[in-house]
């Protein structure tokens, strides 16, 4: 994609070049509820940060406080140094955001939409001409320029989203959810455009549910649940911090009984255990047992499968935010 | 150099206008239908068997009020329904809060300028017929355009606040039925003043757009009407500015 800003945003920035979001002590609570509560974090320039969190866990609002939509109840939130309330504008010059929610205006075609909102970012006439052709070719919508957004398959406005916030090519990038509901083909497609942005530099904030995405696209991330930050680091020191060395699945030839799984917990070396899908996960903090428990299991309900891998962020998630539902 | 904050204005103009230009018919025709049937039926219709003493013919002396009833629409329905879409269907005005360098008093003045300019584009559509079939209508164009300045700032933030206050799509038709047929049956539209007992009167004459039609009926120079149209705008664009900012902000 070929920039054309007749303006330098990083040269605007106030932070060092490496801090270049700083939130601290956030919270946020409506009514009595404490949806976000005490969160502080910082992002360097050029990282990719993932929010990961079961629905309701604060991801989104906190997402809305660092724009400048919610106001937080208490605590500061500053991006390239600007205070995000007292110099919104300035702060605003250096993000852009791909929101969770499509918004389109349904009288505009998207290249309208996106003159229009190049303008609003405050770039001239002919700027906003010429980067919005620019966007559309970046996201490969030239074809369908002269659609309105609503037209649009969901991979289509999900890389129209992402084109948008890039408009005037801010170094910060807020993307929200950005492949929910996406098919296969159309999520890989949007990770390859983030990889992109992670290799032009631009500082990142990534909410998402797929943990292979944040595990994939993220230099670190950040588990947020019930409004608090309960760990953050790279995807491998999160990988290794809650202790599962290994995790064992074992798919047996008949139901294991509340028995079966007390017998198989009791070996050393196994932090839990779980049936799910008619299988069974074992989280092994060491290998030491494996045999024995495997000899076990098939001596008990015998094993039509089994398979052993190291574990998984999301295996890391669902071991700090639990398994049962939230909504 | 055009300062930051009028560009913001200006842009936001820019669109509601490109926006408005896009669908030029639809939007006059949704708009001056009413007007043009009031003319038709209550004005030629019905007016040929009426005699106001003092008063050249019955239709000129509804013409200002259906002139003044015109900006009241164009303004209020369009910006109380173009508003709550954009809040709540399209997510337009939470992405202007969220992503554009733009304050919310300086998006309502943006939407002020569109009003007046869609309000002078409603009295227009509406005066160039009128002139060209009725040739001895006359009225002061000074006071047409104050008036016209002062109804479309004051029913243009009325639309404001109700677009972004309401969340239910339909209250909006329920608040319009409330606000634009009192205005159109109360305010001295089809009958003069003198009809209503002076308690109820003078509640009547409190509402802007009554002045505003008093005022073009007016043989002297309307300066006080105008005056208080003015004052009225005033007020309801700073009660918009300030719902405006509350209700973008969460």
């Amino acid at each position: 994609m070929v920039m054309h800003i007749s303006y330098d945003i990083l040269s605007a920035s106030k932070m060092p070049s490496q801090e270049m979001i700083l939130v601290e002590n956030l919270s946020k609570s409506f009514s009595t509820h404490k949806v976000v509560d005490e969160v502080s974090f910082q992002v360097h320039s050029g990282e990719t940060l993932g929010l990961l969190g079961p629905n309701g866990a604060g991801k989104t609002t906190t997402i809305r406080m660092l724009t400048g939509l919610v106001r937080p109840s208490s605590g500061t939130i500053t991006v390239g140094g600007y205070d995000v309330l007292k110099n919104p504008i300035e702060a605003k010059r250096l993000f852009g955001i791909s929101p969770q929610e499509a918004s389109f205006h349904p009288h505009l075609s998207i290249a309208e939409d996106l003159y229009f909102y190049a303008r609003l970012r405050g770039l001239s006439r002919s700027e906003s001409r010429l980067q919005s052709r620019d966007t559309i070719a970046w996201a490969k919508l030239e074809e369908h320029s002269a659609k309105n957004g609503r037209q649009l398959s969901g991979g289509m406005q999900r890389r129209l989203l992402m084109a948008r916030a890039l408009i005037t090519d801010p170094p910060v990038l807020y993307l929200d959810e950005p492949t929910t509901g996406l098919d296969p083909q159309s999520r890989h497609a949007l990770w390859d455009y983030i990889s992109e942005l992670k290799g032009r530099k631009k500082t990142i904030i990534l909410t998402t549910h797929y943990m292979e995405e944040a595990e994939m696209l993220c230099d670190r991330v950040i588990i947020i649940d019930h409004g608090r930050i309960i760990a953050q680091g790279s995807p491998s020191l999160l990988r290794r911090s809650v202790g599962i060395d290994s995790v064992l699945t074992l798919k047996p030839r008949r139901p294991f009984s509340s028995a079966d799984l007390l017998v198989l917990k009791k070996f050393s070396g196994v932090m839990d255990l779980h049936s799910s899908n008619g299988g069974l996960l074992i989280h092994l903090k060491e290998k030491e047992s494996l045999d024995e428990i495997v000899v076990t299991a098939s001596r008990l309900a015998g094993i039509e499968e089994l398979n052993l891998k190291e574990p998984s962020l999301e295996d890391v998630f669902l071991q700090l935010t639990g398994r049962e539902l939230r909504e | 150099m055009i300062p930051r904050a009028v560009s913001a204005s200006l842009v936001t103009f820019e669109r509601e206008i490109y926006d408005y230009r896009k669908n030029l018919f639809l939007f006059a025709l949704r708009n001056l239908v009413q007007p043009f049937f009031f003319v038709l039926v209550i004005g030629i219709g019905l007016g040929s068997m009426v005699s106001l003493p003092g008063r050249e013919s019955y239709l000129s002396f509804m013409m200002p009020g259906i002139l003044m009833m015109c900006v009241v629409q164009v303004c209020y329905q369009h910006f109380s329904s173009e508003i709550w879409m954009s809040k709540n269907h399209e997510g337009y005005l939470e992405l202007l809060t969220m992503t554009a360098p733009i304050k919310p008093h300086e998006a309502v003045a943006g939407y002020l300028l569109t009003g007046i300019v869609v309000a002078f584009f409603a009295v227009l559509c509406f005066l160039l017929p009128v002139w060209l079939f009725l040739p001895g209508f006359k009225i002061s164009l000074a006071a047409l355009i104050l008036f016209t300045i002062g109804l479309a700032l004051f029913f243009t933030s009325a639309g404001i606040v109700v677009g972004v206050t309401l969340l239910d799509p339909h209250n909006l038709s329920t608040v319009s039925i409330f606000v634009t047929m009192p205005l159109t049956y109360l305010c001295g539209v089809f009958f003069p003043l003198d009809m209503y007992p002076q308690p109820v009167r003078m509640l009547i004459e409190a509402i802007p757009l009554t002045q505003a039609i008093e005022g073009l009926r007016s043989e002297s120079f309307p300066l006080f009407e105008i005056a208080f149209v003015w004052a009225a705008a005033a007020l309801a664009v700073a009660v918009a500015v300030r719902i405006f900012e509350k209700n973008m902000r969460l």
